[in-house]
């Protein structure tokens, strides 16, 4: 009886002490949209400081891997997301109901191998090692093609998936041999003398797309008018960055926490674009094509249903 | 326990200067593995910025919810079990076949139907206690011995008072030293648990220190989960002591 009394005192006490805790979470109405600390999600952190819409009516959710977030979109936790466009493909051919929004960023896609044994030629990557950050994302693609391009035979070359930030990392320790990755953490290898860019992607793929933003259909049909804000007012950042990206690397590392000199770099160096950032049919019909050349869709779904907003 | 507390002392003080003089001589980087100075002043500071606070109870909130339902389940359900021989062996295949599968291998459920934040963490938790503890209490239950319930069938005791009467307090014991044992995989299971899409609790706190690279911060958040997996296991050991679990040590 006293043991029972005991362990009822402690469910009492521990709950409390649980929801007097500052920031325990009540009633939800604010959109939560999930994003990775990557420049490809720049927009959101510069909108959440520039637009007081975003500040009231928008809580941004911070991820550390894909397959994480993928459960979250799935689940409907989250009402949109900056979330990389192969995935977002699949998606829409598994059913889920989302639509494509905006892109995130274009270019900015680094293919890093290690200074201490270098690579000079892609077919010296045969026997190799590299990292992408899952298999659904136009990095993977993007390799596979380049691999593919120069006659390189893709069963010799070990494919790894690693969270982005543990990449700089592994290339150090000499667990993998390189990696291809959105920035920042291309440049990342390089700050640390790590690594060196083997070739920037937006010269084999002009206008590369990594993340796009996605949003659920649930939520836009609940408040469409607050979706709308949020989308417009996200593709408004982009321009206002072009012009401004020092002070948008600042907004970015203090709301990624991760170093300003580091996000600055990618961004003064202006290989990363943020114009031109409305959803192309023909693009994405381009990836979902090479999705299917390399195993990772049956077909491409129709993507003009997905890019119809009313 | 005067004589427990001072041993303990100088054991620790002296794991410590251990840990210092080793990674001293050998001169291992601080980001490699921390010297115990600084896992000092990492937990120092979490201390002073109340870190420390709102993640523990974030962790045992958890921990406690997941583990209490599991217990008001499993265990009525273990008794039956025990008792019922068809259901026994309609439940029995099941719940084997679901008990050695690592809570962890949940996650993706989880998150997809818990969404983020305390619930899917408490359904994992629940999860790795669940089925332990009708494993446990249908072996302690299987375990009376026949001659207490010849006992209380000659006494013309019926229904749910045997269970209250003679099963529940029998196989107590066992059940006792199951909770013990799966408090302490609970407790394993919530670290693994917060590393997924939550803001609080301490595997959050490693996961967040680990992506701000601060191994010191680390080191201390396992310093803590090791201090309150002692601590647990400390306050259901003196559930043991109770009288009515004490008799059966007695018969030893």
């Amino acid at each position: 009886m006293l043991a029972v009394a005991g362990a009822i005192f402690w469910l009492v006490v521990i709950s409390l002490l649980r929801f007097t805790l500052p920031g325990a979470s009540h009633h939800e109405t604010r959109l939560k949209v999930g994003f990775l600390p990557i420049t490809c999600h720049l927009l959101l952190p510069v909108a959440m400081e520039r637009d007081e819409f975003f500040r009231k009516h928008v809580l941004p959710v911070k991820y550390t891997s894909w397959p994480d977030m993928i459960e979250s979109v799935k689940g409907g936790e989250l009402d949109a997301a900056l979330i990389l466009a192969p995935i977002a493909i699949s998606m829409m051919d598994q059913g889920v109901p989302v639509k494509i929004a905006l892109l995130g960023h274009r270019n900015g896609t680094g293919l890093v191998v290690s200074s201490k044994r270098p690579i000079n030629q892609v077919k010296e990557f045969e026997g190799k090692t590299v990292a992408i950050p899952i298999r659904y994302s136009t990095q993977n693609i993007a390799l596979l093609s380049l691999l593919e391009k120069e006659h390189v035979d893709m069963q010799r070359v070990t494919r790894v998936e690693l969270p982005p930030p543990d990449m700089p990392s592994a290339l150090a320790s000499g667990a993998i041999d390189a990696y291809i990755v959105g920035e920042p953490y291309a440049t990342q290898a390089r700050l640390m003398g790590v690594g060196t860019i083997f070739q920037k992607i937006s010269s084999i793929w002009p206008g590369f797309i990594s993340s796009i933003l996605i949003v659920r259909k649930d939520a836009l049909k609940k408040n469409p008018t607050q979706m709308d804000s949020f989308i417009k007012g996200l593709y408004l950042q982009g321009q206002w960055i072009e012009n401004n990206r020092r002070l948008a690397a600042d907004m970015g590392a203090r709301f990624f926490g991760l170093s300003k000199r580091l996000i600055e770099t990618v961004l003064m160096e202006k290989e990363v674009s943020y114009r031109n950032i409305l959803p192309k049919k023909e693009e994405f019909q381009a990836i979902g094509k090479k999705m299917v050349r390399y195993g990772l869709l049956t077909k491409v779904p129709d993507i003009e249903v997905y890019l119809k907003w009313y | 326990m005067v004589l427990k507390k001072a041993g303990l002392f100088p054991i620790v003080l002296a794991i410590l200067l251990l840990w210092h003089l080793v990674t001293a001589a050998l001169n291992v980087p601080e980001f490699m593995f921390p010297r115990p100075l600084s896992v000092a002043g990492a937990l120092w500071e979490m201390l002073k910025n109340g870190e420390l606070y709102r993640n523990s109870v974030s962790s045992l909130f958890r921990v406690t919810v997941g583990f209490y339902l599991a217990v008001v389940t499993a265990i009525p359900m273990g008794l039956l079990i025990g008792r019922q021989r068809c259901l026994r062996t309609i439940l029995n295949p099941l719940v084997q076949f679901l008990r050695p599968i690592s809570p962890l291998a949940w996650i993706p459920m989880a998150l997809m139907w818990f969404g983020i934040g305390d619930k899917p963490a408490i359904f994992l938790i629940f999860l790795s206690s669940f089925f332990p503890l009708v494993v446990f209490t249908t072996s302690s239950v299987l375990n009376i011995r026949t001659t207490y319930l010849r006992v209380a069938e000659n006494f013309g005791l019926k229904g749910f008072k045997v269970y209250m009467k003679v099963i529940l307090p029998a196989a107590l014991p066992e059940i006792i030293t199951a909770l013990r044992i799966t408090l302490g995989t609970a407790w394993l299971v919530i670290v693994a648990a917060e590393m997924i899409a939550v803001k609080s609790g301490l595997g959050y706190l490693i996961i967040d220190a680990r992506n701000s690279l601060r191994m010191d911060m680390v080191v201390a958040g396992m310093v803590v989960i090791g201090t309150v997996g002692l601590i647990l296991d400390y306050m259901v050991r003196l559930l043991e002591r109770m009288p009515s679990v004490e008799w059966s040590r007695m018969r030893r």
